[in-house]
């Protein structure tokens, strides 16, 4: 435990941690504050927006039932009637503001909803009929399933699974009006240059060592192996695992503070796919992704750390650890299909970097990992593989540095 | 107490840079001497357990360093030839990590890192981050991140590398006193640390020991071929060229003192000095008759000299550039630094210790058959990677 405190205090330390960890800070708070600046409503800006957003929206607050959902659609479809038009871009302004935008949050979802089965083109809100809204639910789980069957045609396991993750969803949805997608965009955001703070973080932790000569002298002290690549190890994920749970936690109280706390109330297929899979509020998925974004950010560190105990040069493993984190990016985009998403789960770095691969956005797909009969949502074989792989890493980079010698 | 190294080997590709090396280490400082890339450093490595002997074992106290682990470490202290450190540190930070790696009780901890900066003259800098330190106050820190766990084995590279004359007077005397019932390993260029306080000395050559024994036991090896006499200014440049001076004076006459290593009295008997070009074409200048030659004192750095020639003649190239480097024994002793020959082709020097070896029983020699081999590739190597 000495050991492990004098390693802390080392690291801690060190000038170029000191600059991450208040440019983690700073970033945390510019990164809340920021989508708040991206609303736009009735002729106001930021916060004074979102305010005005929620004061438009209020009927539509609370419980999103079915009655709610055909009366605002009876409501949108009545202003166009009566103004001629095909769209809302043909009505005035100030018409879309009074008329059109107090029922936009709560119809989220319903042309999604209504979808062709088999072109999964909607029809668009004018033509879809109000009456048919009676039951909006089960329509959501057919669509689901229509969904499937066109994402997984040739895995009857993975639309059963996600039949089955659907049926925990909790109905009917709920909607608080103000709350801007953004913020969690750029939480994942927010989470990834983390990520690359850590990186760089973690990356000389043994390598430096190697590099100076430092090693060569601890290596033959009594403490210098075991106890000191745990402690090193133990070190480098403590610090970068506090700060990214310190700075994620400022991110969502910021953030929620900003939108309102009401607003993280809101089911998230009122916010994207009314058929997500996943059973959360806003504030559940803030922190589930916060989660798993630090296990799979542990996970990278550990794996970064095990890089650095087998690298001999600084520039070397920051290079490695740096690739590390922008691997999933080259996978997304490099290998599609089922190759593509098993390197996706297996590589740690894959739910805290990049925004396309971040666990947000796997949360929001309909992905699975097929093995014969049994399939499983990509989010969860990220989060099980992340939770095992920071244990294994940890323990390969305690072991590779006791087992380095000099060639 | 005794650290037995036993036929021990390591090769790096195709350069062997400890071949079968086999000696005993009892209490006592042991001068490991040797020129760049004659395997001392990889040697001390094998030794502190960091890297991986090929062949052979080393035992302490008759068990496998490598099985006693950290009991191992626990009484053994290391400093490397480069003393890596932590750039954030304080010489105080620093002492205390090294002591809480190297088990010392928090209540303990002070007390002896106290001491050591007193005995290693740091007590006034021990606030100091050591990046921000001189080279010398900088290997003072690693001598004493070494001696803190007050090690029962202690191996050094270099230690004296950086320090001042003063420094190193002091680092030979708490050596000395340190020395008593442990084993000191030093491995260094300069002569006079070992000198006057090993009490065992081990020469490398080419990764292969070839002599072992006391100062005394080894400076016989070169008696009867030290000489010293003293010749016209003028003509110093062509003694230079044909005989190993190893010290020259300036003499207030004109005249310049020299001693030299030679398996005889060269410059009275054998050489007849006359303007021969290299090539041994005879000249127009008169021959010169030299001033009788005297037998002089030999000292382990004759030793030094006469079994690494090659490391004499880099010491001397270097000698213009960095003046510290003539402190093996070329210094004049005017306190005029002269820039010096380059080697002889006249001496033979192993040919010379293979022919005495027998005249200093206590001594041993080894590996002569292959010493020979010219150094200049393991000079290369040494000075290639730190890995060497």
């Amino acid at each position: 435990m000495r050991v492990f405190c004098l390693e802390l205090k080392r690291i801690l330390k060190t000038r170029l941690t000191w600059i991450l960890l208040l440019a983690s800070f700073a970033m945390t708070l510019l990164m809340a504050w920021l989508p708040t600046t991206f609303v736009e409503v009735d002729g106001r800006k930021g916060l004074a927006a979102v305010r005005r957003l929620k004061e438009i929206q209020a009927d539509t607050a609370g419980e999103v039932t079915p009655e709610q959902l055909e009366a605002a659609l009876i409501a949108y479809q009545q202003c166009l009637k009566e103004y001629g038009a095909e769209t809302v871009y043909d009505l005035p302004e100030d018409v879309r503001t009074r008329r059109i935008l107090p029922v936009t949050g709560v119809l989220h979802g319903v042309n999604e909803v209504y979808a062709d089965p088999d072109t999964g083109i909607g029809p668009g809100l004018p033509n879809i009929d109000p009456a048919g809204l009676d039951d909006y639910y089960s329509d959501c789980r057919a669509r689901l399933m229509s969904l499937m069957r066109m994402e997984q045609k040739e895995h009857p396991a993975a639309q059963a699974e996600a039949m089955r993750l659907y049926e925990k969803v909790e109905t009917p949805y709920h909607f608080y009006p103000g709350f801007n997608t953004d913020a969690l965009d750029y939480q994942i955001l927010l989470g990834f240059v983390l990520t690359l703070f850590a990186a760089v973080i973690a990356a000389p932790v043994f390598s430096s060592d190697y590099q100076t000569g430092a090693d060569d002298i601890q290596r033959c002290m009594r403490h210098g192996r075991l106890t000191l690549g745990a402690a090193k190890a133990g070190a480098a994920l403590l610090v970068c695992g506090v700060t990214f749970s310190a700075c994620m936690a400022l991110f969502i109280l910021i953030t929620d503070s900003l939108f309102g706390w009401e607003t993280a109330g809101t089911s998230v297929q009122m916010l994207y796919s009314a058929t997500m899979l996943a059973d959360m509020t806003v504030l559940k998925i803030q922190w589930f992704t916060a989660g798993a974004s630090l296990l799979s950010l542990l996970a990278t560190v550990a794996l970064i750390v095990f890089l650095s105990a087998r690298i001999r040069t600084t520039v070397a493993a920051l290079a490695a650890a740096l690739f590390c984190c922008v691997l999933p990016v080259f996978v997304y985009f490099a290998a599609p299909g089922s190759v593509g998403l098993w390197l996706r789960s297996l590589i740690p770095s894959s739910g805290a970097a990049g925004v396309q691969t971040s666990m947000l956005y796997t949360m929001l797909d309909y992905d699975f990992l097929n093995v014969g009969s049994l399939a499983v949502w990509l989010p969860e074989a990220m989060v099980i593989a992340a939770a095992l792989e920071l244990p294994l890493f940890a323990a390969a980079a305690v072991r590779s540095y006791v087992r380095h010698r000099l060639k | 107490m005794e650290l037995q190294i036993d036929h021990i080997s390591k090769s790096f590709k195709d350069k062997r840079a400890v071949d079968s090396v086999s000696m005993t280490l009892t209490p006592g400082v042991w001068g490991l001497l040797g020129a760049n890339g004659a395997g001392k450093t990889t040697l001390m490595r094998m030794i502190a357990g960091i890297m991986q002997p090929d062949e052979g074992q080393i035992r302490y106290d008759g068990l496998p360093i490598g099985t006693l682990k950290g009991r191992y470490r626990e009484i053994f202290g290391y400093l490397p030839q480069e003393f890596g450190f932590y750039p954030e540190f304080t010489v105080k930070d620093y002492l205390e990590y090294a002591a809480a790696l190297k088990g010392l009780p928090v209540r303990d901890t002070k007390r002896r890192v106290m001491e050591l900066l007193e005995m290693l003259s740091l007590s006034d800098v021990y606030r100091k981050k050591i990046v921000r330190l001189s080279g010398g106050m900088k290997r003072r820190v690693g001598i004493a991140q070494a001696l803190l766990n007050e090690p029962e084995l202690l191996i050094m590279d270099e230690p004296t590398s950086g320090l001042d004359p003063g420094e190193r007077v002091r680092f030979r005397n708490l050596l000395s006193e340190f020395a008593k019932d442990r084993i000191v390993l030093i491995s260094t260029h300069i002569v006079s640390d070992v000198e006057y306080i090993a009490t065992r000395n081990a020469v490398m050559k080419d990764g292969r020991l070839i002599a072992e024994g006391t100062t005394e036991e080894l400076v016989k090896l070169v008696d009867g071929k030290v000489w010293q006499c003293v010749i016209p200014a003028e003509r110093l440049p062509e003694y230079e060229r044909r005989l190993r001076i190893v010290n020259l004076r300036n003499e207030a006459d004109g005249r310049v003192s020299i001693r030299y290593l030679s398996e005889n009295a060269e410059t009275a008997e054998n050489l007849r000095m006359t303007d021969a070009d290299p090539e041994g074409r005879a000249g127009s200048m008169p021959a010169v008759v030299m001033p009788s030659d005297k037998p002089a004192t030999p000292r382990l750095e004759d030793l030094y000299l006469w079994l690494f020639p090659q490391d004499a003649a880099h010491d001397a190239q270097d000698a213009a550039g960095a003046p510290r480097k003539l402190g093996n024994g070329r210094r004049s002793e005017a306190g005029t630094e002269r820039e010096q020959p380059q080697r002889t082709k006249a001496a033979a020097p192993e040919a010379g210790l293979r022919g005495e070896a027998g005249t200093a029983a206590a001594v041993r020699t080894r590996g002569q058959a292959d010493s020979d081999r010219g150094s200049d590739s393991a000079f290369d190597t040494e000075k290639g990677g730190r890995n060497a």
